[in-house]
């Protein structure tokens, strides 16, 4: 009897097996391999790889298929959702998938000791040395130059890393105060929204999103606005908040944290979009091709929602223009966390011109200042790339 | 090719079982060795076609070579002709591995010899000397001369063991080249320790290698802590001691599934008591291979003390070299062959009279910094890594903690894994399972369950993981 056990649990454990592995196998051969974007990953999967002799010769190709394989395999999402929730639910890890996992929020992993010994006091200099060229310039006719540092996600939620990571305290505050500093002594209008932000993490900064909501979004729009009023010459109307129309969007809101652990982190928070509720008719023309008129790329109520949906996410050129010629001109540039602003500040302008230098390359930001001459010039960085002067930082 | 990758297991694999079993009759076996031969070609060929041409020719070398010293009656004669084939056994290693070393020595002395690019082709150091281990045997007469080149061919090249071991001796394996059997009982067994090295390799081998990769990197860069230092040099010991074994158990299991049983090649290598113990437990297919080819021709124990000493010295410093060509495997392997004189002639008494768990943690102590110097990049900065572990560094406990609480349960399942429990629930299933039910299912069916649950944990990790390469395939 025992050993006619033993034979049936030997037996169904090889077929098990051989099935496991020919299904799998099978069903990765016949998958429809057209579908090359990864939803998760926001990104496109790799190409068929090609044989070359040399590549054959070398073991390149054969390389290349089984990273190719690894991202065509059937099952592939669930296979890496079950990852995370064996990680997340089961094993508590504090940081999967490079997401630190806390009570309040998803935030970025640092990993351990990553800073290097960087010259914050150079840096900062340089990038305050062209801030104050493009303040000047605007400064020469009449207009005005506001450079805004907004808070991003790890800043936001300092607080709520556990004590044994790393949440770049240390590098925030070093680069923060000496860029700040230089401003101040070349007298270069700046806000910090760092200090000028109500409850940074519970309102300002996304629990599940490197970016801010509209809630930050107004706070950063609203400093702008008075910051203005307050510096210069130019009355440019703030928008209340009462003076718009709030609505939440009923989507699962997948920000980038929650999308790196394909959603197996359950979060309340939902993105919202704000209407001025006054009607303002405008033209958009993005990268000179007329667009929609509309600020918010909104999906169908079953499908999940990302950062994306202010402005339809970054795009190299886009013109906002409502034909009230008695409305300032502005001019925003930087990367994506200028696009939740761009989605309120609008109404408050006649035209509103921004740009994004990691994709636009037709001309320089002094070229484009001397072309357009706004009235106000806004530069918004986030805390991360404070001290960067390559595109945006230009 | 890796056992662990989706090449292997969705196509290589189950292609492999299929062809393998379908022939009948007479010629079956022969059929069954082409088979594996043609497969193992594919599978190392896989890594660089152009790699399979040094295989071939290793395999030529000791085919030609043990059946010219197989027929050569005059003693002379065999003499010249067997030296002749183990040098170009070893020149081909050499050659591949060793010259770039060679070169970098020569240079310091003020030449200026230029080098191309050679490219290690994985495994060479296995297979040349399985190759060659099969050549001294046939010489010294302990087996026949294979007259079939596809049996040598097979015995060099078959793929379970081909890239990392262990070291197959002939006569391990010549029967079973010629006539062995196939049944269900080694199947599932085989497959059962596939799983299970499988699991060994994709969750707790990585796992240890990221924490040991980033730790390094952190001495390089000059960040390392005392804390940290010894969390990096204990998940590197974990990390090297599971890939491997994870390796040698899937070529064990694989093996077996194809009805060869080979030896094992670990025996839980970190409850040794003194060195010498822990290396009858680690890579025990290379240790022997030294032994009996490199020690005892010396002279071995039958010597002077003097010469005893040198002989192991030499086998150590060879041992070291082996691994890599690098003054660091060489200091590792010194390292080693001094600690095994010092037990062998002067500390026996000592070690007798020391208390178990004393030794036991010594000898990890000792283990674990042989580690740092195996996987440091230079002697500098094995010096600087092991300075900080005793002390010359911060005492900043945060990163520590965090790779702690981060790999806790990796962490805990090695410290299980490192213990012989596996062994101590067979013994007791073996005693109690003709009397209860529970241990007789436990032993067969539970086992298989547990398998299996590893092997898809394990696919999964697969799937969510990037390439990860064997630490062997170096060499």
């Amino acid at each position: 009897m025992n050993t006619k056990i033993k034979r049936v649990s030997a037996v169904i454990f090889i077929i098990c097996f051989i099935l496991l592995l020919t299904l799998m196998s099978l069903f990765t051969l016949l998958k429809d391999k057209s579908q090359r974007f990864s939803y998760f990953e926001n990104r496109m999967l790799s190409d068929v790889p090609q044989a070359t002799a040399e590549t054959v010769l070398s073991g390149t190709y054969m390389t290349d298929i089984e990273a190719y394989e690894k991202e065509y395999i059937i099952l592939r999402d669930q296979l890496l959702t079950a990852d995370a929730l064996i990680n997340t639910k089961i094993l508590n890890r504090p940081v999967v998938n490079d997401i630190v996992i806390t009570d309040s929020a998803l935030l970025r992993f640092f990993p351990p000791n990553t800073e290097t010994e960087r010259s914050v006091l150079n840096e900062a200099e340089t990038v305050a040395n062209r801030l104050k060229a493009h303040s000047d310039q605007v400064s020469e006719y009449g207009g005005h130059f506001c450079y805004v540092a907004v808070p991003c996600q790890y800043v936001c939620f300092e607080k709520s890393y556990p004590w044994y990571l790393n949440n770049r305290s240390e590098y925030t505050n070093k680069s923060s105060s000496a860029l700040f500093a230089e401003l101040e002594k070349k007298g270069v209008d700046y806000i910090d929204m760092r200090k000028s932000a109500k409850n940074l993490s519970c309102g300002f900064g996304s629990t599940v999103d490197n970016h801010y909501g509209i809630e930050g979004a107004y706070q950063t729009y609203a400093q702008i606005i008075e910051h203005i009023n307050k510096n210069s010459d130019i009355a440019t109307k703030l928008f209340a908040e009462s003076e718009f129309e709030k609505i939440q969007l009923p989507n699962r809101y997948l920000g980038s944290r929650a999308r790196k652990l394909l959603g197996a982190w359950k979060s309340d928070e939902k993105l919202s979009i704000m209407y001025p509720k006054e009607s303002i008719p405008f033209t958009r023309t993005d990268n000179g091709q007329s667009v929609e008129n509309t600020v918010y790329s909104i999906p169908d109520k079953k499908e999940d929602v990302s950062y994306m949906v202010y402005m339809g996410g970054d795009n190299a050129s886009t013109l906002i223009d409502t034909g009230r010629p008695d409305k300032p001109t502005a001019l925003i540039y930087g990367d994506s966390f200028t696009n939740a602003v761009e989605c309120i500040s609008w109404p408050s302008f006649n035209k509103m011109y921004s740009f994004d230098f990691r994709h636009y390359e037709e001309k320089s930001l002094s070229q484009l200042i001397d072309e357009l001459r706004p009235d106000i010039v806004i530069c918004i960085r986030d805390y991360e790339a404070l001290l960067l002067t390559e595109l945006n930082g230009q | 090719m890796v056992f662990t990758s989706i090449t292997f297991l969705l196509f290589f694999l189950p292609v492999l079982l299929l062809i393998y079993y379908l022939p009948y009759g007479k010629y079956r076996l022969q059929i069954q060795n082409a088979v594996l031969l043609l497969f193992s070609f594919v599978f190392y060929a896989w890594g660089g076609v152009k790699n399979l041409s040094i295989l071939i020719l290793s395999i030529l070398i000791n085919y030609i070579g043990g059946v010219l010293v197989g027929k050569t009656k005059n003693a002379t004669s065999r003499r010249i002709i067997f030296i002749c084939f183990i040098l170009l056994n070893f020149l081909l290693l050499g050659f591949y591995k060793y010259l770039g070393f060679a070169v970098r020595i020569v240079d310091k002395f003020g030449f200026s010899i230029s080098v191309p690019k050679i490219v290690l082709p994985i495994g060479i150091s296995f297979f040349t000397f399985q190759g060659a281990s099969y050549l001294i045997d046939v010489y010294r007469r302990d087996v026949i001369f294979q007259r079939n080149p596809i049996n040598v061919a097979l015995y060099v090249s078959s793929f379970p063991q081909l890239v990392a071991g262990p070291i197959v001796r002939y006569a391990t394996v010549e029967q079973e080249i010629l006539c062995r059997k196939h049944s269900l009982n080694d199947f599932s067994d085989g497959l059962v320790r596939f799983m299970l090295g499988f699991g060994k390799k994709m969750i707790l081998a990585n796992s240890m290698g990221e924490v040991a990769d980033e730790v390094f990197v952190m001495n390089s860069a000059g960040t390392l802590s005392i804390p940290v230092a010894w969390v990096g040099a204990i998940a590197y010991s974990f990390q090297i001691y599971f890939d491997f074994s994870a390796y040698s158990d899937m070529a064990i299991g694989l093996g077996r599934m194809f009805g060869f049983h080979f030896l094992e090649n670990f025996n839980y290598p970190y409850i040794a008591s003194s060195v010498t113990d822990f290396w009858h437990r680690w890579h025990i297919s290379l240790s022997t291979w030294f032994r009996d080819y490199v020690y005892i021709p010396l002279g071995g124990n039958r010597c002077k003390l003097p010469r005893q000493i040198l002989n192991l010295l030499i086998v150590w410093g060879a041992t070291g070299l082996w691994h890599g060509a690098n003054w660091t495997f060489v200091l590792w392997g010194l390292y080693f062959g001094i600690l095994l004189i010092l037990e062998k002639f002067f500390l026996k008494n000592l070690l007798n009279r020391t208390p178990a768990i004393i030794r036991h943690m010594a000898t990890l102590l000792i283990i674990i910094i042989g580690w740092v110097l195996f996987r440091s990049n230079s002697i500098v900065s094995a010096e600087k890594y092991i300075l900080t572990m005793f002390g010359r560094g911060s005492f900043v406990l945060r990163d520590a903690v965090y790779y702690i609480i981060e790999y806790a349960p990796e962490f805990v399942m090695c410290v299980i894994a490192s213990l012989p429990i596996k062994e101590k629930l067979s013994d007791y299933a073996e005693k109690k399972q003709s009397t209860s039910v529970a241990v007789f299912w436990c032993r067969e069916v539970g086992i298989k369950l547990f398998a299996f649950s590893v092997f898809v944990l394990s696919f999964i990790k697969l799937v969510t993981n990037s390439f990860n390469p064997f630490i062997y395939f170096k060499f």
